[in-house]
């Protein structure tokens, strides 16, 4: 298939969706370049035991994977408040145009499990179906689908999509995500 | 191991209701938004460089 392009090219070519995947995890586009890099290097040092005609684009997710979770998680989790907080100020605010309620959506995001938002990215996001998100996360595909389901699920209810399939007022966002002030008080 | 032998579609989350559908097509479409954002934003120098010397490295090199 592609052996003849080369490692290097192929590599490339999965550039934009690696490091797309690494700012989910990350959610810091500097960490998440130095997320890339670090995965783009071990995959580089290990590029013999790639497979030529096997997934290269899960490959490379597992290994921006692990890394991301065995070296760049607790950094994450030191502004894990902040990205909180920011999220949250995001979300209360109305969502009237798509730059704002792409804001908000990620704001939502943000707020679900790992677990749950990593499976969600891997086969809403990049196209994986479940059992390759299944390969890259490395639990059974049925774990997968669950994880799915439980974000989407989470997600709906603080997108506050209504029952008829409109997006409703942002008080629902406020009330999904904790509440608004006053009600809290 | 057969790596893409899925029937993609099938194995995709499937809503129930239209509420779900609704939900889906959202989030699906934000998600999309989201990595295709991240996709188009030009690598910064350190992420060029390194595949530069790479591509050096393969030439060079293996």
């Amino acid at each position: 298939m592609s052996a003849e392009r080369g490692f290097h090219a192929q590599l490339v070519d999965q550039m934009p969706a690696l490091r797309a995947f690494a700012r989910t995890l990350a959610r810091d586009a500097s960490q998440a370049d130095d997320l890339t890099q670090e995965a783009v290097m071990k995959a580089w040092a290990n590029r013999h035991r790639f497979q030529e005609g096997t997934n290269l684009r899960a490959w490379l997710f597992t290994i921006l994977r692990n890394t991301f979770y065995s070296e760049f998680r607790k950094r994450r989790r030191e502004v894990a408040d902040v990205d909180g907080e920011h999220a949250a100020r995001l979300a209360s605010k109305p969502a009237q145009d798509d730059a704002m309620a792409l804001k908000d959506f990620e704001a939502a995001l943000a707020t679900l499990p790992e677990d749950q938002r990593e499976a969600l990215v891997l086969v809403g996001a990049a196209g994986m179906a479940y059992d390759e998100a299944a390969e890259v996360i490395g639990v059974a595909t049925g774990t997968v689908k669950s994880r799915v389901s439980r974000a989407r699920a989470a997600l709906s209810e603080k997108l506050g999509v209504s029952e008829s399939g409109d997006m409703v007022g942002d008080s629902n966002v406020d009330a999904a995500l904790g509440g608004p002030p006053d009600a809290a008080a | 191991m057969a790596p893409d032998d899925d029937g993609e579609d099938a194995d995709k989350p499937q809503a129930e209701t239209p509420r779900e559908a609704q939900a889906d097509d959202l989030i699906a479409r934000n998600l999309r938004r989201m990595f295709e954002h991240a996709e188009t934003e030009a690598l910064p120098d350190r992420l060029r460089d390194l595949l530069k010397r790479l591509e050096d490295e393969e030439r060079g090199g293996s």
